[in-house]
């Protein structure tokens, strides 16, 4: 297993590249500009020569068409700066697009953490890529068991986030500027969460949730389900210390989980898993909507607009009757009821022998059925 | 006849099968639906397999297009059930499917229906429509962070049909790049069933000695690019889209028709000031968040901001639908609210000036006469020329209810 670790601001680059680069196999470095949160200039950068690890410089804003031509000038300055030992970490399908034709070759690797939840979306990106590809980002909402499935038809490494915040949310409009602030935190009675941090910088506003994602104490799960690298986003003392676990986890079966846990017991915030575990975040609706009413084939008579207990109900037809056919109403809730049409009669009050689809026909009250019900053949 | 105006598709939200009847006949020259599953509006009462095969086949009598959402996010065991809806989608000629997913792109690739990529893909530059252009995408509905120059520039650029939201609520996130709802109420968001977070009134806490403005903070303003349709003739832009599936048949109604008008006025020449008025006024008339320009010309800013909790308040409420029209008879109607003699309605025709009429006498289907009528009951009213089926129909509120 295999750790990077994102880095925004020149302080927190000078510290790690000062006493803590080489705890990490690669450095994520948020470039000014082209970075959603980094304030790392081009030349704060290049007064660096040499990293003890590999270096990933970060491009992950998205980007309007006038946006993605100020922000390849960056680009190709921090290219050309950094040639030899660069690889670059996007989000933005333009971004993606422009890197897999560029020439020369630059490597590059592609965050995917919003929309590419399938095998099928990877492959195809993996595919599209090519060789430049070096590595992909999976999102945080794929359970390990679509993380064990996505791996089987994947080659180029991927990466997790095993420590750090869970961003919600992102925005080009700037949400705190009127309140003349640049960071918050939001709280709202309409969710049980609270302390939701707020940050309002150059490229719009963020919001993460309150709890950090921990997934340290899952190391062996993530590995056995193909994952390579796991990143780390928290300042460099936590990371220093992940790391370590990673380290314990990857010489051999020592306790490296008992390390993991007191690390997850001291460190600075509350944390969660995820859904690592599972994800059944697509299951709520299916609960709440009627199944019954849902069924393809059910309704095929027609479906009951009005009625009037012990009188009559007014139906709205897809499909013919005639006078004494033998008809099932069936109420949302699936209770089903034998009607017989005894009467059938038009909006005038006149007595039909048949009546076609599209019609809207008065037929006679069935004991149970409401607005909304159905109707069937026998 | 000005032959500068290039009339781009109105696309029209279709939450169920009633809406997509009365957004085609109120002018929709294509509609936007989803079956049960795969597209972003779980909620929403969507089509049944029969129903999909019923408005599609009427579309088709009327020369409208259908397009199909499969927007969501695809996970794994989403595509289980992919194959046997998208058979019946061939079988039934749709005219494209909607997709974000670049997974979901190539699966459906072997049934050859077009492709337009949704909105939730966040397309904003020609670089990216370059790259879903290789994929196969025909169309690009564009991120609602693009501006009209920019959409052009997209289309000149990569060569394909560009779609812009014209008209309705606004993602205050990218699209497609919002969780809240996954992490803080168990909902995926991408998959149907955002929990509308962004509209959640938030006290923030500033630091400092500064604590606690309560805030609508993340809200948005609803997007309204009516005067700027002539400009999005200008720039060619080939579809202008209605958001809207979880509103009612009035919202769809109303929206068709004036955009309808719009668009076939300005297709015979410059309209009077008279004529933008009396369409502003009457898409002020519908229940709305405050409108806003969105990024259409510049990118959406401070004023863009809904920082107000939402009201329920309707001045002009959906009244119900014209189910008969029988000349010298009755009007039929399916009531959705409360009438009674002496309120007043306004019948929203598919053309021309809505027909004002009071309500005089009202009776049940069987004719006994009627004090008043209960919500979700089909009723009669005296006959009135103009009036034909399928009608929608609204309930004037007294003069005093108004601000």
């Amino acid at each position: 297993m295999k750790t990077s670790l994102a880095i925004y601001s020149p302080q927190a680059l000078s510290e790690c590249l000062s006493s803590g680069a080489h705890d990490f196999d690669q450095l994520l470095i948020h470039v000014k500009g082209l970075s959603r949160l980094g304030t790392i200039s081009l030349e704060q950068l290049s007064a660096y020569q040499d990293f003890p690890c590999d270096i990933c410089l970060v491009w992950d804003v998205l980007m309007t068409e006038e946006e993605f031509q100020e922000k390849k000038q960056i680009f190709d300055k921090a290219n050309d700066l950094f040639v030899s030992r660069l690889a670059w970490r996007v989000v933005d399908m333009g971004a993606i697009h422009y890197l897999s034709k560029h020439d020369p070759i630059v490597n590059f690797e592609v965050d995917a953490t919003t929309g590419f939840h399938n095998s099928w979306a990877l492959k195809t990106l993996q595919t599209f890529t090519g060789p430049a590809l070096k590595k992909i980002v999976l999102s945080l909402e794929l359970p390990e068991a679509e993380l064990r499935e996505i791996h089987h038809d994947l080659h180029t490494d991927t990466e997790i986030l095993a420590l750090g915040p869970i961003p919600l949310f992102y925005t080009p409009r700037h949400l705190l500027q009127r309140f003349h602030a640049h960071r918050a935190l939001g709280k709202s009675e309409e969710t049980p969460h609270s302390g939701f941090v707020i940050e309002d910088n150059s490229q719009g506003t963020f919001m993460w949730l309150p709890k950090d994602l921990f997934l340290l104490d899952h190391l062996d799960e993530i590995a056995n389900s193909g994952v390579k690298w796991v990143r780390f986003d928290c300042p460099l003392a936590w990371a220093r210390e992940g790391a370590q676990v990673v380290r314990r986890f990857n010489a051999g079966p020592e306790d490296w989980r008992a390390e993991a846990l007191l690390l997850k017991k001291k460190y600075a915030h509350p944390t969660i898993k995820g859904f690592f575990k599972a994800n059944r975040t697509d299951s709520l609706f299916t609960k709440l909507k009627n199944q019954t009413l849902r069924n393809k084939n059910i309704g095929q008579v027609g479906e009951i607009i009005d009625l009037e207990k012990g009188r009559f109900m007014v139906a709205r037809l897809k499909s013919g009757v005639k006078l004494g056919d033998s008809l099932a109403m069936q109420t949302p809730e699936g209770r089903v009821n034998p009607l017989q049409l005894r009467f059938l009669r038009n909006s005038l009050g006149e007595e039909l022998s048949e009546a076609k689809a599209g019609d809207l026909v008065v037929i006679p009250h069935v004991s149970g059925a409401c607005v909304g019900s159905v109707l069937d053949r026998v | 006849m000005n032959n500068k105006f290039n009339r781009p598709e109105l696309l029209a939200p279709a939450g169920s099968l009633e809406k997509l009847y009365v957004a085609v006949q109120y002018g929709a020259d294509a509609v936007y639906l989803s079956g049960q599953a795969f597209g972003l509006r779980q909620a929403s009462d969507n089509f049944t397999l029969e129903e999909l095969k019923e408005g599609l086949a009427f579309c088709r009598q009327k020369n409208v297009k259908t397009y199909i959402t499969l927007n969501s996010h695809f996970h794994g065991q989403d595509f289980q059930e992919l194959d046997p809806f998208l058979a019946l989608l061939k079988s039934c000629a749709a005219d494209a499917l909607i997709i974000s997913d670049l997974g979901v792109l190539e699966y459906v690739r072997p049934y050859g229906i077009p492709v337009h990529l949704s909105t939730q893909a966040s397309c904003l530059n020609s670089e990216a429509a370059s790259f879903w252009g290789k994929m196969g995408v025909k169309r690009l509905i564009l991120g609602r962070e693009v501006s009209l120059r920019e959409a052009r520039n997209i289309k000149e650029r990569s060569g394909l049909e560009v779609e812009l939201f014209i008209h309705g609520s606004m993602c205050m996130s990218y699209s497609g790049h919002c969780v809240i709802s996954n992490f803080t109420s168990g909902r995926d968001s991408n998959r149907g069933g955002c929990a509308h977070s962004c509209r959640f009134e938030y006290s923030l806490d500033l630091g400092d000695d500064r604590k606690g403005p309560s805030t609508f903070f993340m809200s948005s303003k609803d997007l309204n690019g009516l005067d700027l349709l002539p400009l999005c003739s200008e720039y060619g832009i080939d579809s202008l889209k209605i958001e809207g599936r979880m509103r009612g048949p009035l919202y769809v109604g109303t929206m068709c028709k004036v955009y309808h008008e719009v668009l076939e006025t300005l297709e015979k020449g410059p309209a009077s000031q008279k004529l933008w008025q009396d369409w502003r006024r009457r898409l002020e008339k519908m229940s709305h968040r405050d409108y806003s320009q969105g990024s259409l010309l510049k990118p959406a800013d401070l004023e863009s901001i809904y920082d107000q909790r939402e009201s329920e308040e309707n001045l002009y409420p959906f009244a119900g639908t014209v189910l008969e029209a029988m000349p010298g008879q009755h009007l039929l109607l399916h009531a959705k609210t409360a009438l009674s003699p002496g309120d007043t309605v306004d019948i929203v025709t598919f053309k021309g000036e809505d027909i004002s009429l009071p309500i005089t006498q009202l009776f049940s289907i069987d004719n006994r006469p009627l004090s008043r009528c209960r919500p979700s009951s089909v009723i009669k009213l005296p006959y009135h020329p103009g009036v034909a089926a399928s009608m929608i129909v609204r309930k004037v509120l007294p003069v005093s209810v108004h601000p």
